[in-house]
């Protein structure tokens, strides 16, 4: 295995709050990566630094080599990493089917003359679109939704639209903030079901970022621990059970 | 020198002004991250009370009763009006698309001239001289007795209004409602109440701030809530919007740079360029701080996130 | 989308029918001024259709939208008239008024759209009154905008030999200066919506609607935000000095007294009131904003009749009704009076 996403020593500072401290981690080709930790963790600051949100103070993220540090947010996805948001953010006025569109904007090529003259390469390239978003809403089990205003669709949904437009920019990486949060036990298994397919048959990588300990411990090949802005342990799901700083770090914290 | 200083002296009155109007932006939009565009026309309408009411009453009162009793019913006129326009335009769109409210506030300051307009007239008012024409001298640079009483006010009122917003209850709800109004009602805030209350405060500052440049200039019109409005809110922004030390800074920067602006670029550009331009000087101020530095003087530097 | 337009049913045919035949009608009928009434809101309709795309596609409010129609109208009035005694041809100067306004446009937005969406409000609201101030004071120390008098005789709109002021006969019939302006104008309401609507509904037309519904999510959807914004802010302006330079040659009189803030709320209004976001829509909007002040007009004539005096001058209440439609419309019907489906659905949105 080749290592896909690397964070090299990355340390986050804002005023006198030290929110990440030289964490280093990486996460390979084809593999469920998990990242839990208490509250205040530094687990969000993370995930801000490696989606370009938050520039780091110290350290370097690099996505296949290339690095992303600096990078404007439109950018990283060009480079292939592509995310979903704690409070979902979809496209809440636009259909299902356009969120997905959208989606796929950074593969698209059409600029002004071809909008307007909807030349030939224009009309191959909408219907190549049209095709690649009906099969990803076929992925995710939302197709019958495909004219549904996203705003209409159930908190469930919501979060299977929001992976489906990520998808859509043809992502090495796939970043999930908090994909569970606020589901309930069926949902959640059904989108570890989801999420356990979409490595099967895409071959992508995906960082996961989840408060529910058990649910991730049955989701990730590898998950990392930061505690206080700290990495305490990175190991395989077995091990951090039994991991004495882990259990120190949530019993102490007592979340 | 004597020019030098009288240029500052105008500047700082002109100032304090703008920073009368400019906390009214400042307030209303850290809490509601709204620009409430009917506030300069607020500011006109407390103007045109004040001419009225003083008009009407020195025939029966002494003179300093009739015009205190004007700035009283400017005030409470501009107050009531503030409260209506945030309950009426502003409330009902609190969730809706960002564009919403902007485009209702556009609406309510048209009407507010408008009705202005029907009312008082197209004509320039003339605005009775508030106080004796005297003047102080100091070191060859002259400051009129209502200079001095427009800065002394304004002063006055913006030290209030910041131990009001610093060291009270009300102050402490008013600063944990602009950081989350979820929040803060879930500590027992009525977040409804307070910015209603920051709607009539600003209101009262701004009747207050119309009076003053009325009485300073001599004139009221219906259209002058525009100008003093953007070049307050400039001013806001100058400072570091949402920042009420910002407003205050803010303006009386922008008041200094207006009157030094004014004075000297007839020499700085060889005659090309007359004071007719003084109103521009608040517009490329706006400019150049969103371009160098869009969290203004005061401001905190936020992400810049897209 | 394209398709049902072109298919002809008899509606269409109709309609289209309709359109041509207007100005000849209204010439028998209401009378040769109505033709220019006509004529002002299909210019009207060209700054709304360039407005909507800053503010109902991409969703940023322009409040300065009419300095452009005067940067166009300005430029027109510059390069073809006594002025300097220029008198370039049509297709120069009509590409030049639109693309300087293009240009106003991009050196205005690039500064201010990376901030928060209404700083871009009040900062247009400033370049609309700066542009008027520079137009009223640029007669001296050189004689450009001949100050507050303005530009007068300013040459009609001409392409090679046809002067579009001057009477001509087609077949049988004399069409006027003003009827043929009429087809002029038309044919260019029905190119810009066209380009319109056909931005609209591409990858660029999806990229604004994304960035008007969540600049953070388009961004992180690989849309570059500022860019698209430029794109939308600029193509808005460039209509707008496209107008504008059609203006000056219809009106043959150009001051900065035609350019002031209240032009540009007008245009909002009606974009609003028509219907962010649908290219009919604003149309629509733009001639019911053209024509009501005009049945207004007709209200004051009636009061005079009926009372011997004017009790309300419809002048007066004209732009108090406006206010208080961009209210009402905003508070009841966000979508305006004549949404597309789909600007419908969207702006249905639960208030608490």
């Amino acid at each position: 295995m080749n290592t896909l996403l690397d964070i090299h020593q990355v340390s986050c500072r804002f005023g006198g709050v030290r929110a990440l401290h030289n964490v280093s981690l990486a996460v390979e080709n084809n593999e469920i990566f998990g990242l839990i930790g208490p509250n205040g963790a530094g687990k969000t600051t993370l995930f801000n630094v490696i989606t370009g949100l938050v520039t780091p103070t110290s350290g370097n993220v690099t996505l296949d080599g290339c690095s992303l540090t600096g990078l404007a947010v439109h950018d990283i996805l060009r480079y292939g990493l592509a995310r979903t948001f704690q409070n979902i953010r979809l496209f809440p006025g636009l259909s299902v089917l356009e969120n997905v569109l959208i989606g796929r904007h950074s593969l698209g090529r059409t600029g002004i003359w071809g909008a307007i003259s909807r030349n030939q390469r224009t009309r191959r390239e909408e219907a190549e679109l049209r095709d690649t978003a009906h099969r990803l809403l076929q992925q995710v089990g939302i197709h019958h939704h495909a004219q549904t205003l996203a705003r209409n669709l159930s908190y469930g949904d919501q979060r299977r639209l929001e992976i489906a437009r990520a998808l859509a920019s043809e992502p090495k990486l796939l970043a999930l903030d908090e994909p569970a949060a606020g589901m309930g036990q069926t949902e959640r298994d059904a989108l570890r079901e989801l999420i356990l397919s979409l490595r099967a048959q895409r071959r992508i990588s995906i960082l996961v970022i989840e408060h529910d300990v058990k649910w991730m411990m049955a989701l990730c090949d590898r998950i990392a621990v930061l505690h206080f802005g700290e990495r305490i342990a990175l190991d395989i799901p077995e091990r951090i059970r039994q991991h004495p700083d882990v259990i120190a770090a949530y019993l102490g914290s007592a979340s | 020198m004597s020019i030098l200083l009288q240029q500052l002296v105008n500047g700082l009155v002109l100032g304090s002004v703008y920073a009368l109007v400019a906390l009214g932006y400042t307030m209303v939009y850290g809490i509601l991250g709204l620009i409430n565009f009917a506030h300069g026309d607020v500011t006109m309408i407390g103007a045109m009370v004040a001419l009225t009411s003083i008009t009407a009453l020195s025939g029966h009162l002494p003179w300093p009763a009739a015009v205190a009793l004007g700035l009283i019913a400017a005030i409470a006129v501009c107050m009531v009006l503030g409260y209506f326009i945030e309950r009426l335009a502003y409330r009902p769109l609190r969730h809706a698309p960002r564009l919403a409210p902007l485009i209702t506030a556009i609406g309510v300051s048209i009407i507010l001239q408008n009705l202005a307009m029907l009312i008082w007239g197209r004509q320039y008012l003339a605005f009775p001289a508030l106080l004796p024409q005297t003047w102080f001298d100091i070191d060859g640079a002259r400051i009129t007795s209502i200079q001095l009483a427009i800065l002394g006010i304004a002063l006055t009122i913006m030290l209030i209004l910041d131990f009001l917003v610093r060291h009270t209850r009300l102050g402490r709800a008013m600063r944990a409602t602009a950081q989350s109004p979820q929040l803060a009602g879930l500590m027992g805030i009525n977040a409804n109440q307070i910015i209603s209350i920051t709607f009539l405060i600003g209101s009262a500052l701004a009747a207050v701030a119309g009076l003053m440049v009325s009485a300073y200039y001599g004139l009221a019109h219906y259209y002058m809530g525009f100008l003093l409005g953007l070049k307050a809110f400039s001013a806001a922004v100058l400072g570091g919007i949402g920042q009420l030390r910002g407003a205050i800074l803010g303006g009386l920067l922008l008041g200094v740079i207006e009157s030094f602006g004014a004075g000297y670029i007839g020499v700085l550009t060889h005659g090309l360029l007359g004071s007719n331009y003084q109103d521009v000087f608040a517009f490329f101020v706006l400019i150049i701080v969103l371009m160098v530095r869009p969290s203004g003087l005061l401001g905190k530097p936020a992400a810049d996130r897209a | 989308m394209g398709t049902p337009a072109s298919t002809f049913s008899p509606a269409t045919v109709g309609k289209g029918l309709l359109l041509v035949a207007l100005p000849l009608l209204l010439q028998a009928g209401p009378g040769a001024a109505w033709v220019r009434i006509v004529d002002v809101a299909l210019l009207y309709s060209m700054l709304a259709i360039g407005l909507n795309i800053v503010v109902g596609f991409a969703g940023l409010l322009d409040l300065g939208y009419i300095a452009f129609y005067a940067t166009g109208a300005y430029l027109y009035a510059l390069l073809d008239s006594m002025q300097f005694n220029l008198h370039w041809p049509l297709w120069a100067t009509l590409p030049l008024s639109a693309a300087l306004a293009g240009l106003f446009g991009l050196l205005l937005g690039a500064p201010t759209l990376r901030l928060r969406g209404d700083y871009l409000a009040i900062v247009t609201l400033g370049f609309g009154e700066i542009v008027r101030i520079f137009l009223n004071n640029l007669d001296t120390p050189f004689n450009l905008t001949n100050g507050p008098q303005g530009i007068s005789l300013i040459d009609p709109i001409h392409l090679g030999n046809f002067t579009f002021s001057r009477p001509h006969h087609f077949a049988g019939l004399t069409l006027t200066g003003t009827q043929q302006y009429y087809y002029l104008f038309l044919a260019t309401i029905m190119g810009m919506a066209w380009l319109a609507t056909r931005l609209q509904h591409s990858r660029i037309g999806r990229a604004w609607a994304a960035i008007r519904e969540d600049e953070l999510a388009a961004a992180a959807s690989g849309i570059a935000v500022r860019n698209y914004k430029l794109l939308a802010f600029s193509l808005g302006a460039t209509c707008g000095g496209f107008a504008g330079a059609l203006f000056a040659g219809f009106q043959g009189f150009v001051s900065p007294e035609s350019f002031n803030l209240m032009e540009s709320v007008m245009v909002l209004c009606m974009v609003v009131l028509g219907g962010m976001g649908n290219v009919n829509g604003v149309i629509f909007g733009a001639i019911l904003l053209t024509v009501l002040p005009e049945a207004l007009r007709m209200m004051g004539d009636w009061q005079l009749n009926h009372f011997g005096h004017i009790w309300v001058d419809p002048n007066d209440v004209r732009m108090l009704l406006f206010g208080g439609a961009l209210i009402l419309i905003m508070l009841y019907r966000p979508a305006g009076l004549l949404p597309s489906p789909a600007q419908r659905r969207e702006w249905q949105k639960k208030l608490p």
